[in-house]
């Protein structure tokens, strides 16, 4: 059942800042997150996600500055804590107990009032009904991650931390936790905070990112504002009249925003900066030069991505 | 369930599940224990009936604490130190459960099997006892007391001390100290059985109560000191 909540903003980071031993991990970083979102947190080892991560769960104190979740600090609300669902590096399993033990463990822990019903849907949810009384210590790392995953979701959180939640899963099983992530945030309205290194997986799922590097935001959108608006674009043209792809490529050329221009079989190839074709097909026309293909190749989070991080190289 | 007795449920599920650990204490207890007290089991072949409970009394009360305080270091340490070695301990910590009552569940989990180990040399002795006596002898009063009613609170007390240490400081630190803290029982306790024995303190049911109540105000003082713990402390010193 879908629950209401007064605020928008489930996750509200302010100002943060953190040092270790007199080094900046984080200098001042703010965002939010809002109810039923899948918010992307991308970062290179070392540019403070599992700080932020680990401050916003309370289990380290900022400097100064704020990480509230539903308005309140993880550290000082037991309430809240309980509300939170949470998927860390490590899975949170003990080897010696079975997969069952595992979340009845926890499935008390967070007083769940149907503990079997539970976790019989997540167990067969997980493709691990046949292993629940099988030791945990003798799981694939895979499996143990389906599991932990499982267990982060065992008491219906109403908004769920994930540290790369899909490593160590084959395809199929990575394609299970993205609908399962997807489902919750669209059916239950979950609010997701995905942090991962897989940037194809943050592009399908997460409906704003926030890209940290140096423990500072350097971007901060949604996944298509950042494809639209930083930066080049790639346009492959095909003319009708190969013989014209040496004019053609003089003429554009001298467009303002216009760089690379590669001659091709059928055309050529450039870079826009921006994504504007218009002022390269109207040149082509002008010039009387036919047209017979236009293909925008968008960039994608990786480009993006790795743009921001040579930049700050 | 209690969220506490959760924790202390799945500590004890995990200790009976750790068979190696078992061994050790199995063995460590038939090493220690049994070179400690085969030499004053025979010696009540040839006693008289006082001397020989006044015997088995002086036994227990060293062995029976000694061991179950020993019990309790072994198994503190999968409890506190290998939940952060293992690195299991974070997602408790995002738990709701205040972190005094995590502190508390591991310790009444680890408590419990100790004390159970404690009772069972308790009971180990007596039967010794038996079979090296040609008649029955039975600990005194003030002994069962004490076995009853202080032992299992000292124990708790050095499982908290060194759960709040494991939990408070890293491994190389944890290494140091947990040694210091079992090497300061291990002497308070042979300081207290030499004054015992010499006559200095005689244990009647007035030093029992007193030991009691002193064994009640060292917990409440260590919980008193969980209050210094946080999470930021635990997990910053996570190996």
């Amino acid at each position: 059942m879908k629950e209401s909540y007064p605020m928008e903003n489930v996750v509200s980071v302010h100002n943060l800042i953190k040092t270790f031993d007199k080094k900046p991990v984080l200098s001042g970083i703010t965002f939010d997150v809002s109810r039923g979102e899948i918010f992307g947190f991308l970062g290179p080892n070392g540019s403070g996600k599992t700080t932020t991560i680990r401050i916003l769960l309370g289990l380290l104190r900022p400097d100064s500055g704020s990480a509230l979740v539903f308005r309140e600090s993880l550290e000082t609300s037991d309430k809240t804590r309980g509300r939170v669902g949470v998927l860390l590096e490590n899975n949170g399993l003990f080897d010696k107990l079975t997969a069952y033990e595992n979340l009845v463990y926890y499935a008390e822990l967070y007083d769940i009032p149907d503990i079997q019903e539970r976790i019989s849907e997540l167990l067969e949810f997980t493709d691990l009904s046949s292993r629940k009384d099988t030791l945990v210590g003798t799981f694939s790392t895979g499996m143990k991650r389906k599991l932990g995953i499982a267990r982060a979701i065992l008491h219906r959180p109403k908004v769920l931390f994930l540290d790369e939640p899909t490593s160590s899963l084959d395809p199929e099983a990575q394609k299970m936790v993205r609908d399962l992530i997807l489902n919750l945030s669209k059916d239950e309205s979950m609010t997701v905070f995905l942090c991962s290194h897989n940037l194809d997986e943050i592009q399908k799922m997460c409906s704003r990112v926030a890209i940290l590097h140096g423990g500072k935001i350097k971007a901060l959108d949604s996944v298509e504002n950042l494809r639209e608006n930083r930066g080049v674009t790639n346009v492959r043209i095909t003319l009708s009249d190969v013989n014209q792809i040496d004019e053609a490529l003089s003429v554009v050329s001298t467009i303002p925003g216009v760089s690379d221009c590669t001659g091709t079989k059928t055309g050529f190839s450039l870079t826009l900066s921006g994504s504007s074709t218009s002022p390269v097909i109207s040149r082509l026309c002008n010039a009387e030069i036919p047209i017979e293909e236009v293909v925008k190749d968008r960039r994608s989070l990786e480009d993006i991505y790795i743009e921001i991080m040579r930049e700050e190289a | 369930m209690n969220p506490i007795l959760v924790v202390a449920k799945k500590e004890m599920r995990l200790i009976a599940k750790n068979r190696s650990l078992i061994m050790s204490i199995v063995l460590f207890m038939g090493i220690f224990g049994g070179i400690t007290s085969l030499g004053a089991i025979m010696s009540i072949v040839e006693g008289d009936v006082e001397s020989i409970v006044s015997a088995l009394d002086s036994l227990m009360m060293y062995l029976v604490l000694m061991l179950g305080i020993f019990s309790g270091y072994f198994l503190s340490s999968q409890a506190f130190l290998g939940e952060k070695t293992g690195g299991t301990i974070e997602t408790l910590l995002c738990s709701p459960l205040p972190l005094r009552d995590i502190w508390l569940g591991k310790v009444i989990g680890v408590m419990i099997p100790s004390y159970a180990i404690a009772l069972l040399v308790a009971t180990a002795l007596v039967v010794l006892s038996n079979i090296a006596a040609d008649f029955l002898v039975l600990p005194s009063i003030v002994m069962i007391l004490f076995v009853l009613f202080v032992v299992p609170v000292y124990i708790a007390c050095a499982i908290g001390l060194l759960g709040f240490v494991q939990l408070l400081l890293g491994m190389k630190e944890n290494q140091i100290i947990n040694i210091v803290l079992v090497v300061g029982f291990i002497g308070a306790i042979s300081v207290f059985d030499s004054l015992v024995a010499e006559g200095v303190v005689v244990m009647s049911a007035p030093v029992v109560g007193g030991m009691f109540v002193l064994s009640i105000l060292l917990l409440g003082g260590i919980g008193y000191m969980t209050r210094i713990l946080n999470r930021e402390k635990i997990v910053t010193t996570l190996p």
